[in-house]
């Protein structure tokens, strides 16, 4: 076998990072819609419970029921049907080595998990009523969804692609 | 002291096989029409392939069913990873030795 030049060497070596790459992007390949999904969801959510005084107040108690237990249903559906929908989608998953930390997970969810309760008690505290303050701060989720949702996995991509190039 | 060139792997340096190693080696598992669509390779080229590197240790094959439809998934197993570092620091040394 003709051995291998440096000038071949290194052209391999390019085609082994380029395939690493394009794999760290399709592992991390969650289309838009899921998130401006599972955001609009969160939005309808919350909308519903702010709007329920009203609806029970101009139509009835009966109506109320039904459009809360109606949507919470069609809720249900639709982040069933997104996550099922992505989920079949994923055509590669990402290695342990290549895959987000425990650390970032968690840096991640306390962020989420500040900025959901900090909405929580603000409203509660201008409106004095619970279940305003747990709509808005389902509604205030959502919008962290659809804002971040792709910068997001666009930073998670970006961390998965300099740690396989590292490795 | 070992020479990193003789990591050397003649069966992952063809360049379709070297694309392939290369594109699971981020990935836990991923499907056959991915990798096909990746490396631009029929079904029964990469099929060919796929068995080559499987008969040598470096993959494995998972079949499943989705539904209705079968789907089947390529994983890079412990000993295709630790050839393809293998063969990537015998590359760099390659390199390396033009400097």
């Amino acid at each position: 076998m003709t051995p291998t030049t440096p000038d071949e060497a290194r052209e391999a070596l390019a085609a082994v990072d380029r395939r690493r790459v394009d794999a760290v992007d399709a592992a991390y390949a969650t289309p838009w819609w899921y998130f401006a999904a599972i955001g609009g969801l969160l939005l309808v959510l919350g909308g519903v419970q702010l709007a329920d005084d009203w609806i029970e107040g101009n139509w009835g108690e009966t109506a109320s029921v039904l459009v809360v237990v109606g949507s919470g249903l069609v809720i249900c559906a639709g982040l069933g049907l997104s996550i099922g929908l992505v989920a079949r989608q994923v055509r590669a998953t990402p290695a342990p080595g290549t895959a987000p930390t425990n650390r970032d997970m968690q840096v991640l969810a306390i962020a989420c998990g500040v900025l959901v309760l900090a909405v929580f008690g603000i409203s509660w505290a201008l409106t004095g009523r619970g279940d305003h303050a747990v709509a808005l701060a389902a509604m205030a989720l959502g919008v962290i969804t659809v804002v971040g949702g792709i910068p997001l996995r666009n930073t998670l991509r970006r961390r998965a692609r300099a740690r396989v190039r590292q490795g | 002291m070992t020479d990193p060139r003789d990591g050397f792997d003649a069966l992952i340096h063809a360049p379709t096989r070297l694309a392939i190693v290369s594109l699971l080696a981020p990935l836990e598992w991923a499907e056959f029409k991915f990798v096909r669509d990746q490396v631009g390779l029929s079904d029964s080229a990469l099929s060919k392939q796929i068995t080559t590197l499987e008969d040598a240790g470096y993959v494995a094959v998972r079949k499943e069913f989705v539904g209705k439809k079968p789907r089947t998934s390529v994983q890079l197993t412990a000993e295709g990873r630790a050839a393809l570092e293998g063969h990537v620091a015998a590359l760099r040394a390659i390199v390396g030795g033009m400097l």
